[in-house]
């Protein structure tokens, strides 16, 4: 019988907001939450604009107060405790084991492991910090998290590059299917610290310090990814569950992709990313069941940067054909979130259902890849049905999720 | 959203790089042997730090086809090489016409530290997933790509999210590694943590007092039923229960009677739709720490009760070291060598039993035994665990299959 997985509860701090009713409120008004780095001084070279989380107190969300949080677990802690309150759930009512916490983060504590290895560097290896040195693992977050609430069910931490969280998504949804537990805790996370923008810095993928006015995303012009930080949780159960517990449901999700592409032919070359992203929205949408015209609205992960950009137009042109489906792109508001892309996009993309209308993807002027219904106009008005959600990285890697 | 028909799940290649050896048929007569690859750590200066000793590896040489920029990236792409070509997949574009175009194989990557190699100049440079594009690029796996990265436990999880992945039809064949490399960075952090013993790994002794970390990878290809029978693929071992989960309860300490580890086997269990009575070995986390090897066997008492006095236990970190993100995927590399030969590597470095450790510790030299079911468990910071079952390729046969030669 079918069961499907359902979202019932949203925690969520972006450059937008903390929260849903800010966040959505920002979508609403469709400005940037882009702005010259505040936090900390960014490398020179680069431009300083990123999209920063609000202030916001860890401890309004945890159970008990924490000697050291670096901000990658405090934007997943946090997020966590909110998800909770919004979806109605009383930790301690929770069958431990029968939930679990999955999430991606492409670069986890950066700061952190940076603090950690400068003593080594200037002290000697025999005077390291060694409460720091649990919080340098990619899993510090995630495992903060469990321990918080006790979420002692079924655990995995992916750290995929800018699919991350869409594998931990896509991977609650299949555990759920297989009743392996009552409730699992999805998201993302990534924080901004003066690591990360030195790191993205260095692998040139940052604007120069000319662009002052956000990425030019699916623009002709593109120059880069503006990057931006986020802690998002979803609650994912099977619907049964959540109706029998009398718990509103956000969103359904219907079904999900991974993108892959034909392997070389007699010595060629790998088929273009494309053609994986093309594969992933297949996938999802013959999970579905749905067809592309049904579309309200395509969630894309373009961030600014031409592979990623480029790629997921040639794909969205070749699924969608002549439908006019609308293309939105959240990065053009936060930044690129990363490896919380997904979870973001898809806690965004429940929260535009209530809102009624799309955000524009703004600097788009002249689209590098023309033929699609970019939405550049804060006031367009989203349709009735389900939303695609993309995530892709630029070293080939994608994934597609159907919001309905 | 509904559940999909269920698909079986073979091994059908393995590789791997450790201290006792740069292939797995080296390694796994390392550990029949009882061999040692523990050893004095010269990878870096250790400016005075007390943990001088690792399972380093010594006078290995990448493959030469593919460019590595880093130890731990050259350890995984020769295991993935080994495995591949175990199941007769070539995919580099220098072998011959006619065998290299396999349909796609998603990659499973699974870390502590990732490309961090000894001198730290990759600590932020970027970040875990790199090797797996690395990897991708050099063998041409153009399927879905993952990077687990779930501590100690990473190698164990990299295959339970494989095995889901082959379920859910959302891949027909996925290479997993586990991997790592000494770095001065985890090093450091590592003997900070007291976790580190100056002695030698004594799994489940009264003396035992710490472990010791060793480096490398190995990798597992796991195929769907329906590839092996297509293609056609020899499998070694079916994969089938899996399970991981969280402590909940402390970023370094295992919970009390090692609750988290009895879930991971009872998870695992349950996938396989196996009793605890059906287990013939279990290829323990046993890392020679205090706390570690008290509540796995704590934990395997609370699983397996009255049956478990009667299940060999192995502790194989007594002889290869601690492998961190690869010591899942090595653990099941021999947990399916044990399966298909019949015997059990033992545990090294045993002398003396401890009360708190009552398992039937396999000890001095291999036991041979009619293996049916192995189970092999992992463990790691952060309180993450992870459980998977083999059974032999051909107990649950539904169709004859390739019998694989070596």
């Amino acid at each position: 019988m079918n069961d499907p997985v359902v979202i019932t509860g949203i925690g969520i701090l972006s450059p937008l907001g903390i929260g849903s009713a800010e966040t959505a409120a920002a979508l609403r008004e469709g400005e940037s939450a882009l702005s010259p780095v505040s936090r900390f001084t960014p490398p020179r070279g680069v431009s300083p604009l990123c999209g920063e989380v609000p202030a916001f107190r860890v401890e309004d969300f945890l159970v008990a107060p924490k000697a050291y949080l670096d901000r990658n677990s405090e934007l997943l802690l946090a997020a966590t405790g909110m998800a909770l309150r919004n979806a109605g759930i009383d930790a301690a009512t929770l069958a431990p084991e029968r939930t679990g916490i999955m999430i991606g983060t492409a670069w986890a504590g950066q700061d952190t492991m940076r603090a950690f290895f400068a003593d080594y560097a200037q002290k000697g290896p025999r005077l390291v910090k060694p409460f720091l040195f649990p919080h340098t693992y990619f899993n510090t977050a995630i495992s903060l998290a469990a321990m918080e609430w006790s979420l002692r069910g079924a655990h995995q931490s992916f750290a995929s590059g800018r699919v991350a969280a869409a594998q931990a998504l896509i991977e609650a949804c299949d555990l759920l299917a297989d009743d392996d537990a009552d409730v699992i805790f999805t998201g993302g996370c990534e924080a901004l610290g003066p690591s990360l923008f030195n790191t993205l810095a260095a692998m040139g993928v940052l604007p120069p310090t000319t662009a002052t006015d956000g990425p030019h995303i699916f623009d002709a012009r593109h120059n880069g990814l503006v990057p931006g930080e986020a802690g998002v949780m979803l609650v994912l159960e099977r619907q049964s569950r959540a109706t029998d517990r009398g718990a509103p449901i956000l969103a359904t999700i219907t079904g999900s992709g991974l993108g892959f592409r034909d392997p070389p032919q007699d010595g060629g070359s790998a088929l273009p990313i494309e053609s994986g992203i093309a594969n992933a929205i297949f996938a999802a949408l013959q999970q579905s069941g749905i067809e592309t015209h049904e579309l309200a609205c395509v969630c894309a992960s373009a961030n600014g940067a031409a592979t990623v950009d480029d790629a997921e137009a040639q794909a969205l042109r070749a699924v969608l054909g002549n439908f006019p489906v609308p293309v939105i792109a959240p990065a053009a508001l936060c930044g690129d979130t990363m490896g919380a892309c997904a979870a973001l996009h898809v806690a965004l993309a429940v929260l535009l259902r209530g809102n009624g209308t799309l955000p524009p993807v703004t600097g788009l002027k002249t689209p590098a890849v023309p033929g699609l219904a970019y939405v550049t106009r804060a006031d367009t008005p989203l349709r009735t049905g389900p939303i695609l959600v993309l995530a892709t990285d630029p070293a080939g890697s994608s994934a597609a999720l159907v919001v309905r | 959203m509904s559940v999909p028909p269920s698909q079986r799940i073979f091994v059908t290649g393995m590789g791997a790089i450790t201290p006792l050896g740069f292939s797995v048929n080296e390694t796994w007569r390392g550990l029949l042997a009882g061999h040692s690859a523990i050893g004095p750590l010269d990878l870096f200066d250790l400016g005075g730090i007390s943990c001088t000793q690792a399972g380093q590896i010594r006078h290995f040489t990448p493959p030469a086809a593919i460019p590595v920029a880093d130890r731990a990236t050259g350890f995984a792409v020769a295991a993935c090489m080994e495995a591949l070509a175990q199941a007769s997949i070539f995919p580099n574009r220098n072998q011959e016409p006619g065998i290299r175009n396999v349909p796609p194989i998603a990659l499973v990557t699974a870390t502590n530290f990732g490309t961090l190699d000894h001198n730290a100049s990759a600590l932020v440079n970027e970040g875990p997933f790199a090797t797996a594009d690395r990897l991708a690029t050099a063998l041409n796996l153009t399927g879905p790509r993952a990077t687990i990265t779930l501590s100690c436990a990473a190698g164990a999880a990299g295959l339970a999210y494989a095995a889901g992945l082959i379920r859910h039809h959302r891949a027909a064949r996925v290479l997993v590694v586990g991997y790592d490399a000494i770095s001065r960075f985890a090093w450091s952090g590592l003997c900070a943590l007291r976790t580190m013993t100056k002695d030698r790994v004594r799994p489940f002794d009264l003396n035992r007092n710490g472990t010791i970390f060793s480096e490398g990878a190995a990798a597992l290809l796991l195929e769907s039923e329906t590839s092996c029978h297509d293609r056609p693929a020899a499998p070694l071992a079916e994969l089938l229960g899996w399970g991981t989960n969280n402590n909940g309860f402390h970023i370094t300490a295992p919970s009390p009677r090692g609750a988290g580890s009895a879930l991971a086997m009872r998870q695992a269990l349950r996938r396989a739709s196996l009793t605890p009575d059906a287990i013939d070995h279990i290829n323990a986390h046993g890392t020679g720490t205090k706390a570690n090897d008290a509540t796995e066997s704590q934990a395997i008492a609370d699983v397996f009760g009255a049956h478990a006095p009667r299940i060999p236990v192995t502790a194989l970190k007594s002889s290869l070291g601690h492998m961190l993100g690869a010591a899942g995927t090595i653990e099941a590399v021999a947990s399916v060598l044990s399966l298909r030969e019949g015997v059990i590597p033992p545990t090294t470095n045993f002398e003396t039993p401890d009360p708190e450790c009552a398992v039937n510790l396999v000890i001095h030299r291999p036991r041979e035994a009619n293996l049916r079911y192995v189970l092999s468990n992992s463990a790691g910071i952060g309180g993450c665990n992870a459980a998977v079952i083999f059974a032999n390729a051909t107990l649950r046969a539904s169709a004859p299959l390739r019998e694989n030669p070596s």
